[in-house]
């Protein structure tokens, strides 16, 4: 616990099963929380950072970051959209994280300006991957309005 | 079994872990002694004893090679009892698609993730260790941090064959009688059948018998055959024009043979994940060996013993 403060832009795709919000979101355009239901639960790792882009292991992987999520059968979210549009905060459904226990997932949200995942619930070794690199993870979706607000967020387990 | 005769098992046991580790595409570290003297494998009353053998990330594996420690939160166990008979033709991977669709491990936040699977019941004591094996190896898909079997005489004549390790069966190898499980699980395994997984997410699973169309994979056989009873595996593959590949990580994680190359593809698969684009771009089902092997033959989505009936003259 430390007394620094992390202010985040207040933008925050939420990764939502519907392609079509996704996208938009990415654009720029804000969709409330309400809009963006039903969260994709289960997140993969392999979404998150699909295989083939595991050839690289430092900021390049940022670029690569969330190609594989799937929504409706789409994949909405193309290469370098996410560490191009300034997001920092992202939000998810239950059990994000599973499968591969690869590190080079969270690797990749740090590397495209992710800087804390709200979900619904983690997976374990994901989460324990995002602590050795860094990346923010809460369960708490009441830091969405705070973080809308511009308020300053502790360093406590957020 | 006396106290005192504890360190010449346990040296034994540290011979052993010295040995290279069987480990495909894996970085792997072995702790020189599995369980440390005056400890037990399995969960103690307190909840305070575990001997884990449990997935890392790349910083806490280097962690781990530099320290030889690594950080974790002691788990709470979970206690899978599994009772009865499979009937003929089910097998462990069918009774991990199962509980990977159960409500508990399947609703919320996962009744699994994060803790200990412990694996017991009479269903259990009846698979070979490579059986065993496919359910500790699927704890990672439960969401748990460890899974571990029961040792029996199994146990003991794995180890003694495959280890050249000689041991005999001690309390302390398995829980405390009332250890405190957070929670247990029952299954009646005579009531188990051929299960699926659909595309998408292990926790997807259906039983084969409820699945109303049934998918046919991208691969179409050069011709079909009828599959005669008694014929041996290689046999009934050769007789359809099926391939058998080399075990390897290509297959799952989308780097060499098996893997799909575009969308319209279809397999079937003994793979552990089916998540969206792991192994490629097509749709991965998850099934069975038996109901692979079934499928390979058929040139669709079919269980082994369905397979047989259909053969019947």
């Amino acid at each position: 616990v430390t007394a620094r403060a992390l202010v985040l832009r207040p933008r925050l795709p939420f990764l939502g099963a519907d392609p079509a919000l996704v996208r938009a979101q990415l654009e720029g355009r804000a969709v409330p929380l309400d809009a963006a239901r039903s969260l994709r639960d289960d997140v993969s790792t392999d979404e998150i950072i699909p295989l083939p882009a595991m050839v690289h292991f430092d900021a390049a992987l940022g670029g690569h970051a969330y190609t594989g999520f799937a929504a409706g059968g789409q994949r909405p979210i193309g290469r370098d959209a996410v560490r191009e549009s300034g997001i920092e905060v992202v939000v998810a459904g239950k059990r994000y994280g599973k499968g591969s226990s690869r590190e080079h997932s969270v690797v990749a949200e740090r590397a495209a300006g992710v800087r804390l995942v709200i979900a619904e619930s983690f997976e374990r070794i994901y989460r324990q991957n995002a602590d050795n690199v860094a990346l923010y993870t809460s369960t708490d979706f009441g830091l969405i309005d705070r973080i809308a607000r511009g308020d300053a967020l502790g360093h406590q387990r957020v | 079994m006396a106290r005192d005769e504890r360190p010449m098992r346990l040296r034994q046991a540290a011979h052993a872990a010295d040995e290279p580790l069987r480990q495909v595409c894996r970085a792997a570290i072995h702790v020189r002694q599995v369980v440390f003297e005056g400890e037990g494998l399995g969960l103690d009353r307190s909840g305070q004893r575990i001997a884990p053998c449990q997935q890392l990330g790349t910083t806490d594996m280097a962690n781990a090679f530099v320290t030889g420690a690594v950080r974790f939160t002691m788990p709470e166990v979970l206690r899978i009892e599994c009772e009865g008979v499979l009937p003929p033709g089910v097998s462990a991977r069918d009774l991990v698609l199962h509980l990977l669709a159960l409500p508990p491990i399947l609703a919320g936040a996962g009744a699994g993730v994060g803790r200990g699977f412990e694996f017991g019941g009479s269903a259990v004591r009846a698979l070979s260790t490579d059986e065993r094996a496919t359910l500790t190896n699927m704890t990672a898909e439960l969401g748990g941090f460890t899974g571990m079997v029961e040792p029996d005489e199994e146990t003991v004549r794995f180890l003694k064959q495959r280890r050249g390790v000689d041991f005999m069966i001690a309390p302390w190898m398995r829980s405390d009688d009332g250890a405190a499980y957070a929670q247990v699980i029952r299954i009646d395994a005579s009531r188990l059948s051929p299960m699926v997984a659909r595309p998408g997410d292990p926790g997807q699973g259906v039983p084969l018998a409820q699945l109303a169309e049934r998918p046919v994979p991208a691969v179409r056989h050069r011709r079909r055959a009828r599959v005669l009873h008694g014929a041996r595996l290689p046999v009934a593959f050769e007789a359809v024009g099926a391939e058998l590949l080399q075990p390897a990580c290509g297959a799952c994680a989308n780097c060499g043979l098996g893997a799909s190359t575009d969308a319209g593809q279809v397999s079937v698969s003994a793979v552990n994940r089916n998540f969206a684009g792991r192994s490629g771009p097509g749709q991965v089902w998850l099934a069975s060996p038996a109901t692979v092997a079934a499928s390979a033959i058929a040139g669709r989505l079919i269980g082994f013993a369905e397979l047989q009936d259909n053969s019947k003259p």
